[in-house]
């Protein structure tokens, strides 16, 4: 998107998107109910996908048409897909453990969007136009989020869903900074998420009928 | 040269799939052996063939093997070949003792071959984000390689290892996407505009001159930090000891002793790239900082260890650490001797890890104090293992000591005494308590007087078979060797390596 | 027909629409919930009936009190009327007197108002009375950030902190009006109304000891004391629901000169936009279930994470 120049609605649109990703997070971070969790994903992944399709229909090009047609098909559909159909599976009810309040969390998922906007600034602020500066910024916060899902939530599927928001985060700024990244390497990315939440998957699968549950907080045996 | 790239493929790919499908487990045991005898015998020709030439380009540029290349992929290729004989006598004691099923025996023969498919496709891509994906991939692959026998120890140490790495990935490729984006904003060089539209680190090499410095200089943090989860560095080493741990012997011995070097060879062609767009300065200065870091944390890890396979985690992440220090250090000694010490690293690492593992079906356990007079019960074994530490900790002669001495060397030589008297300090500590724990377990005497009764059930006495022996004693003379004497090919080779990386 | 009003004149208008319609809009949301919730509903007017009851009522006063405790309805009810006069509740351009203070002037009224009641309640020595401005010290504590943080947004979007500034920034940058950060400003403002307004999920306003906050401070007020607090009530509600209407969600439809006509278009459009927005908020209040005290923090945290991202989510474009 760089040197691109979009019309003025076109701008709007993709501000908005990028604040409703951004919001989503903050809707993952402070929701209690797994189920809710990974909708919430999806509908982030559903965003992402709009915008992507939105800069290829600006630059024309059947690349990105591609890669928004992927994202739709893998992060939007059948990612969500295997994680609920895993939670039907097995029947899980489970609240989500969470090592830090809702409160609290929120207030550090601020903190680290805060911490992105001011790298993007440092960062990057003297060579591109101020709308990329801001979806940036949020694709950074994401990557900050996502990491500290990881690290607050003790279940599998939500560190996993960790896992997947960092993705997310790194496509969106690859997106919109860098739209011309070769297809071939969006393509593995995508298809690296599918081999990475199958393995993620099958892992905790197993460690449900070893262990008996899905919590990762009982994983402390291995110490020092 | 096409088709021997391709056989050298397919060999791993073809042999795993045997595996599973044909279900014989003599069979699995000798088409793995075989095809990891093959990449051996193909990576060694690569090198002779690399003698001569710069470099080998195949597929539009997409793959390329360079010296450098070509020497990671004869380090994983040995650790390949050691690993799948160990694994014939592994597996059988696995069998007769964990009770594991044939499904999970198959499952493990065709993950060992992916896995060493991965580590060999990684060096020969030219793409840097299709290898960060590749390192992905044997991250996949080893992760249920480490889950081999499924106990909650083992879930919990693949399940770590999983996500922790996985997320280091994706640091890195954030990063790979900043130098993407480097090489897209117009940079100025004596006055000539570039624009570079290439994830190449053949044609970011060549022209990083173009990239953003601002933007290459936060992007080879990232990378640092990324793919140093994946190579062990402090603080991102955590998942290591534990995945090293609760896998079996044979792949303990892959991670440690391929896959490190694997990812270390991703971080120095980002090294190579940042080095020569910003000067060498700073990315030598971040290695150096994290290599002082990671050689103290692994040190401190040594001394703690109260089981064998960690003690040679922690092991793995301190010669990781001084990996990253001679890169740091750089010029012609540290950058030799660093590289050096990725051989020397391959070489010593499975003689303690086979060991181990040969101990842990002798004694059932990995508890350090549990294990006894070892010289007693398995006096060929305990003979190796000794040896095997000797060269682990860096007593001459052998390859480690050689690479530890270059690294010095070269930290004297810069005038960082500084690094030198805190290296020297951390390697007597990790000399001293690697070798006082090995002492107690082979020499030390038990107060279980049981272990020296003949008619013990628990524990027999002798050595298991050759399979068993030989992938100890191959590396060791082979450390050995290299201690005292250094072939000039290897020599030219090394050379041309350090002139690929610091050019 | 080219009759212009005194602006004078029109001020004073303003301040009679917000004392005559604020019960109504009360009555129409009380009565929409009670409809939604498959019930006949006492009438729209039923504030009206109320007000008019409690005026007629003798006013018993508690010996131990102090002068507080009679100061305290007429300076909520004056706050009002105050406030009133610094909002663009009709026009679209500021009227005599609207440039006293500016939101922060506003949102200091509100607070004086609340600080009165609060000190009255306190003043006779009630243990309700403690408890209820207790409670409702630990809320504004609470939304107080928040408010603070919307203020901070609409300045950044309308480089000023004037009501009449921002509506019609928002008027002539269309894009402004779509931006992200004037969306979570909105949000952040409307949870804040609810909380403000005795709605769920925080609902101060029930007569049950162990949750009531509103009722608890106003307890021992009667007749036309009463009246005056419950009418002050209403204009609060009244107030919020234009600042969130005419500033920040709609700001169209208000007079653009001093016409009677436009005068009568501009209560039309605004008693209109009212029900559709006292719609939505009966909506809400019966969707939703009333959250524990100890967890309106996390509700407040939500608003305060919305304003937050107004902020940053802002940056001029030079639109």
């Amino acid at each position: 998107m760089l040197g691109l120049v979009l019309p003025v609605y076109l701008d709007v649109t993709i501000d908005l998107l990028t604040a409703f990703i951004l919001l989503l997070s903050f809707v993952m971070l402070s929701s209690k109910w797994i189920s809710f969790y990974i909708h919430a994903y999806g509908i982030q992944s559903f965003l992402i996908f709009i915008l992507t399709l939105i800069l290829g229909i600006e630059t024309h090009s059947v690349d990105l048409y591609l890669v928004a047609l992927l994202t739709l098909i893998v992060r939007c559909l059948i990612v969500p897909y295997m994680l609920l159909n895993m939670m039907k599976k097995f029947n899980i009810k489970e609240e989500i453990n969470l090592s830090i309040k809702i409160p609290a969390s929120i207030i550090t998922g601020l903190v680290l969007t805060v911490f992105g906007y001011f790298l993007i600034f440092k960062l990057i602020h003297n060579f591109v136009p101020d709308i990329i500066i801001n979806s940036a910024a949020i694709a950074l916060s994401l990557v900050f989020i996502g990491f500290f899902m990881i690290i607050s939530r003790y279940t599998t599927i939500t560190q996993i869903l960790g896992l997947l928001v960092i993705e997310n985060g790194i496509f969106l700024f690859s997106v919109i900074l860098t739209p011309t990244l070769p297809l071939i390497v969006e393509l593995v990315v995508l298809f690296d998420i599918l081999v990475t939440v199958t393995a993620m998957l099958i892992l905790s699968m197993v460690m449900k009928i070893k262990t008996g549950s899905f919590s990762t907080s009982m994983l402390n045996r291995l110490v020092g | 040269m096409k088709i021997i790239v391709l056989i050298f493929l397919l060999l791993p790919l073809i042999s795993g799939i045997a595996a599973l499908i044909f279900r014989n487990k003599r069979f699995a045991e000798y088409i793995t052996f075989i095809s990891s005898a093959g990449t051996l015998v193909i990576s060694i020709y690569y090198l002779l063939f690399l003698l001569h030439f710069h470099s080998i380009t195949l597929l539009n540029n997409a793959i390329i093997i360079d010296k450098f290349s070509a020497y990671i992929i004869l380090l994983v290729a040995i650790v390949y070949f050691l690993s799948s004989m160990y694994s014939i006598s592994y597996m059988r004691f696995a069998i007769k003792n964990e009770g594991l099923t044939d499904n999970e025996f198959f499952r493990y023969y065709l993950l060992i071959n992916l896995f060493a498919l991965t580590m060999l496709v990684a060096p020969i891509l030219n793409n840097l984000a299709l290898y960060l994906i590749d390192i992905e991939l044997t991250t996949v692959t080893s992760s249920f390689l480490v889950i081999t026998e499924i106990t909650e120890k083992s879930i919990e140490a693949a399940w770590k290892y999983i996500v922790i790495v996985s997320s280091g990935i994706s640091i890195a490729i954030l990063g790979t996407v900043l130098f993407y984006l480097a090489g897209n904003i117009h940079g100025i060089h004596h006055g000539i505009y570039g624009i570079i539209s290439s994830l190449d680190w053949t044609v970011l090499s060549a022209h990083a001159v173009y990239l953003n410095k601002d933007l290459v200089k936060i992007a080879f943090i990232l990378i640092v930090i990324g793919l140093g989860t994946k190579v062990g560095l402090a603080p991102m080493h955590t998942w290591l000891p534990d995945a090293h741990s609760e896998a079996p012997a044979p792949i303990s011995t892959m991670l440690s002793a391929s896959l490190l070097n694997t990812a270390m060879y991703g971080i120095m062609r980002y090294f190579n790239i940042a080095g020569k767009n910003l000067g060498f300065n700073y990315p030598q200065e971040i290695m150096i900082i994290i290599g002082l870091f990671t050689i103290f944390i692994g040190v401190m890890g040594i001394i703690n260890q109260k089981t064998t396979k960690r003690l040679f985690a922690y092991s793995s992440i301190e010669h990781m650490g001084i990996i990253s220090l001679g890169f740091g250090l750089g010029g012609v000694f540290g950058t030799f001797g660093a590289l050096f010490q990725m051989l020397a690293h391959s070489l010593s690492k499975p003689i303690m890890f086979y060991g181990s593992g040969n101990l842990l079906h002798k004694y059932k356990t990995k508890d350090i104090k549990a294990i006894k007079g070892v010289i007693y019960t398995m006096p060929k074994t305990a003979f190796l293992y000794v040896a095997g530490a000797l060269t682990l900790v860096g007593a001459p002669p052998s390859a480690v000591f050689i690479g530890e001495f270059l690294i010095l060397l070269e930290s004297f030589k810069k005038g960082d005494y500084f690094i030198s008297v805190i290296l020297i300090i951390l390697l007597i500590s990790a000399f001293i308590a690697i070798l006082a724990k090995i002492n107690s377990m082979i020499f030390g005497v038990s107060n279980d007087e049981s272990i020296y009764d003949i008619n013990n059930l628990k524990i027999t006495k002798g050595d298991f078979g050759l399979a068993s022996l030989m992938p100890m004693a191959i590396p060791l003379i082979l450390t050995i060797f290299l201690g005292l004497y250094i072939p000039s090919p290897l020599k030219l080779f090394l050379n041309g390596i350090v002139r690929i990386i610091i050019k | 027909m080219n009759i212009y009003l005194n602006s004078t004149l029109f001020q004073v208008f303003q301040i009679a629409t917000v004392l005559a319609f604020s019960p109504l809009i009360s009555g129409f949301i009380n009565k929409v919930e009670e409809i939604i919730q498959g019930k006949r509903g006492p009438s729209i007017l039923q504030p009206y009936y109320d007000l008019y009851k409690l005026f007629h009522k003798e006013i018993i006063i508690s010996k131990d009190s102090s002068f507080v405790f009679r100061f305290a309805p007429f300076v909520s009810f004056i706050s009002m009327i105050l406030i009133t006069m610094l909002i663009p509740v009709l026009t679209a351009y500021p009227l005599p007197l609207g440039f006293m203070g500016d939101m922060l002037g506003g949102a200091f009224l509100f607070s004086l108002s609340s600080f009165f009641i609060n000190i009255a309640s306190l003043d006779k020595g009630t243990s309700y009375g403690g408890l209820g401005s207790s409670r409702a010290t630990v809320l504004a504590i609470l939304s107080e950030p928040t408010l603070i943080l919307v203020f901070v947004g609409v300045a950044l979007i309308a480089k000023s902190t004037l009501p009449y500034v921002m509506l019609n920034t928002i008027i002539s940058h269309l894009p402004l009006y779509f931006s992200p950060s004037h969306f979570l400003i909105i949000a952040a403002f409307f949870l804040l109304f609810l909380a403000d307004t005795d709605r769920r999920p925080i609902n101060a306003s029930t007569h049950v000891e162990m949750s009531m906050i509103e009722e608890a401070r106003i307890l021992d007020y009667s007749g036309p004391y009463l009246a005056l607090l419950k009418w002050s009530g209403y204009m609060k509600q009244f107030l919020l629901l234009v600042i969130f209407l005419n500033v920040l969600v709609f700001p169209w439809g208000l007079a653009i000169n001093h016409s009677p006509i436009s005068l009568i278009i501009a209560i039309a459009t605004l008693i209109f936009k009212m029900f559709i927005i006292g719609i939505i908020a009966a909506v809400i209040d019966t969707s939703i279930s009333r959250l524990r005290f100890f967890r309106y923090q996390e509700y407040f945290a939500a608003a305060f994470v919305l304003s937050v991202l107004a902020i940053m989510t802002f940056q001029y474009k030079g639109f």
